[in-house]
């Protein structure tokens, strides 16, 4: 089955860009996997909410919504995240 | 009357703490639009705007397009081209402004002598106008940094706290903060320098320790001329309104350190903040 999932990506000093964690939807929430501090904060702290006006923060247990969310928060070149993927 | 400004020093730290401009004789502007020029004065921005460009990628992910260019001979950047602007991301926002809101971050920066934004020009790359902005090596965002490394870095946290007060920046968290050594830089201000209201991860009010930050918008403030430079700059990038809103912050956050040593969260709303 495919599951929806979105990559973030490291810039390194060449110009090349890794993977540095990838979140997945799974059932309605959503789990994230890679670097274990960026991990932890995305996590525990959350992320500002730029499609909508509440909450202010998204947290995994929103699901999609945390997902789609990730690209806006993730775009300032250092790390960027893909839109929703599903494979 | 139309006045073109060309100040040659050596450094704008020394300009504004020596209070020495030194302008060159103000001659006639042949253009038909009001030009004022920054002193050129860090390296790093004569790199930005001179170099030509090497190589450019697009980068994967983001709303907004992001390019990585390799300058010929020194150094790289991160472009964000007006094109690649992503729509409503702020109701008060105009897409398409976003490019020179990251200028005009780096211009008060530096007028501040705060130092927390990388270079900023704006530069035109194969017929995309849009932001160059020096690209910090060996960087993390915030957002990977450990508790430990926020502590270290709290007295310039704050600092990056009043500053995102001045420039009613609606957009700082962990991914738009950088840290490399143990220095913090400030990246991402599209959605800065309005007149809305301002959010931030961690708010300072009633601390201690506005020392140097007081005494930086003082030697600001004391500088008429530097002031007069600052608010030019800004006009050719953002609105009367919105050049007025950053003067009048920079004038408040002087007046409540002045007073009360900290910025007192009672006293918020003065600076139009949202306290969250």
């Amino acid at each position: 089955m495919k599951k929806k999932f979105v990559k973030i990506y490291k810039l390194h000093n060449d110009g090349s860009q890794q993977t540095l964690a990838t979140c997945t939807l799974v059932d309605t929430s959503v789990e994230c996997i890679g670097d274990e501090i960026f991990v932890r904060n995305l996590l525990e702290k959350g992320t500002p909410n730029y499609l909508g006006n509440s909450p202010e923060t998204l947290f995994p247990k929103e699901g999609l919504l945390f997902l789609e969310n990730l690209a806006y928060v993730f775009r300032s070149g250092y790390l960027n995240a893909s839109k929703v993927q599903e494979g | 009357m139309i006045v073109l400004y060309t100040f040659v020093v050596e450094g704008i730290f020394n300009t504004l703490f020596n209070r020495k401009p030194s302008p060159q004789i103000p001659e006639p502007d042949k253009s038909s639009e009001r030009k004022v020029q920054l002193p050129l004065t860090s390296q790093d921005e004569k790199v930005l705007e001179s170099r030509p460009k090497e190589e450019s990628s697009i980068l994967n992910g983001g709303i907004n397009k992001t390019v990585y260019i390799t300058l010929k001979d020194d150094g790289s950047g991160i472009f964000k081209p007006k094109s690649g602007e992503m729509s409503m991301l702020r109701n008060e926002i105009e897409v398409g402004t976003y490019y020179k809101r990251e200028r005009a971050a780096y211009l008060v920066d530096q007028f501040l002598g705060f130092d927390l934004v990388p270079a900023t020009t704006i530069r035109e790359f194969d017929g995309e106008e849009g932001s160059l902005q020096r690209f910090i090596h060996g960087a993390k965002i915030g957002q990977e940094m450990s508790r430990e490394e926020f502590e270290v870095t709290a007295p310039q946290m704050q600092k990056m706290w009043i500053f995102d007060c001045i420039i009613a920046n609606t957009d700082r968290h962990k991914a738009n903060f950088l840290i490399a050594g143990e220095k913090i830089y400030a990246i991402d201000h599209g959605l800065a320098l309005t007149n809305q209201m301002y959010s931030s991860y961690r708010p300072f009010f009633d601390t201690p320790g506005w020392e140097e930050v007081s005494e930086k918008i003082k030697s600001f403030l004391s500088w008429e001329e530097g002031v007069r430079i600052l608010e030019s700059l800004l006009l050719e990038l953002l609105s009367l309104e919105e050049v007025s809103g950053v003067l009048r912050r920079i004038k408040k956050v002087d007046s409540l350190l002045r007073e009360y040593g900290t910025i007192p969260k009672t006293l918020a709303h003065e600076l139009n903040l949202k306290t969250i």
